[in-house]
């Protein structure tokens, strides 16, 4: 059996959303939503618990960036451990996933194969 | 509910974190509404219908405001609490100090300095004869003290002949306070009475004391025996009767 899931979805595709860049909240929500074709529409308030706790893990840190409008944003940056941790998660989920899909493509019912 | 609500809403659970924390996620979840807001204007949307749509898709702000102060550990908040709350009392308990005993006994010293007030002093219990006010004053120690009245009075009942005298004391340093003093009035023939003059937090550094006199006494004679210093003053008798 692979290394146990330890991080929550959401907290996975947090992370592979900044893989990318640097970005703020709302930016986020909505590329997560345009990402997942509209599969993950999480409620926005739930995104910043998460931020949150991965800020305090270390896994992303924020700074305060202006925009061109002049207001302040909070933008989050994937850290060293944050990518190294983003890695290791999506390795248990391809795993996992791939390992769950093996299970139903082997079911006849479903037709799948 | 407005933004300013769903906000205050979410502050409400997080109890976990300092003010300035809550204050980053207040301008944060602003923001982020404000960022919606903008792309929903973009699309043509109405201000209170655009605020609506935000609010229901931001979630409900007790459960945003449970898991974000569950980001945050105890940590030190539970000892900065406490000495928060140790630091209240000693400024309490050092304040109440300051304000209620000693500046008023240097504020009572420096009153009766420059404006003895008679009102806190004793009359006689009798039926004054006579009364002066000399301005008689000894040093003692630090502390300077006044006779600020003599007075003749016959006694109630017995009618005795008496001296009465009103005292005083301040501190010479301005800010100082005055020590309590107990001193010795005697008459003429060898009578004596006590006197005592009111310590710091008393009865306004004000003192009196009464002493038997025989008719043809012309004074009476302080004694004192304080802080290491002896001395006596004679402090002369007022003249005649009045009614």
């Amino acid at each position: 059996m692979a290394k146990k899931q330890t991080m929550d979805h959401a907290q996975l595709l947090v992370l592979s959303l900044l893989a990318g860049e640097d970005m703020y909240g709302y930016q986020m929500i909505v590329e997560l939503s345009r990402r997942s074709d509209h599969t993950f529409e999480m409620k926005e308030g739930t995104l910043y618990p998460v931020l949150h706790g991965l800020e305090r893990e270390g896994l992303v840190e924020a700074y305060q960036q202006e925009a061109p409008t002049g207001r302040v944003r909070k933008y989050y940056h994937l850290t060293r451990r944050g990518a190294a941790a983003l890695k290791e998660e999506a390795q248990a989920w391809q795993t996992y996933s791939g390992a769950v899909n093996a299970v139903l493509r082997a079911c006849p019912a479903l037709g799948l194969a | 509910m407005t933004r300013d609500e769903y906000i205050q809403e979410v502050s409400a659970s997080l109890k976990r974190l300092t003010k300035r924390e809550r204050e980053a996620i207040r301008q944060e979840l602003d923001g982020h509404m404000e960022d919606h807001m903008e792309s929903l204007r973009e699309l043509g949307y109405d201000e209170q219908l655009a605020e609506e749509r935000i609010l229901a898709a931001m979630g409900d702000p007790a459960e945003v405001g449970r898991e974000l102060n569950r980001q945050y550990p105890f940590r030190w908040l539970v000892v900065r609490w406490l000495a928060k709350i140790l630091v209240f009392w000693v400024l309490l308990v050092l304040l109440a100090l300051l304000l209620f005993e000693g500046p008023v006994s240097v504020q009572v010293s420096i009153q009766e300095r420059y404006r003895p007030d008679m009102s806190h002093h004793y009359d006689p219990s009798g039926r004054t004869v006579a009364e002066t006010y000399p301005e008689i004053e000894f040093q003692v120690g630090d502390d300077v003290v006044r006779v600020l009245r003599v007075c003749t009075y016959r006694s109630i009942p017995w009618g005795h002949l008496m001296a009465f005298v009103n005292l005083d004391s301040y501190d010479q340093q301005f800010m100082g306070t005055v020590g309590r003093k107990e001193m010795i009035l005697e008459s003429q023939s060898g009578e004596q009475g006590e006197v005592w003059i009111a310590g710091p937090y008393d009865w306004w550094n004000a003192g009196d004391g009464c002493v038997a006199i025989g008719p043809e006494d012309t004074y009476v004679t302080l004694r004192y025996d304080i802080y290491g210093e002896s001395g006596s003053i004679q402090i002369p008798l007022p003249e005649g009767e009045t009614p």
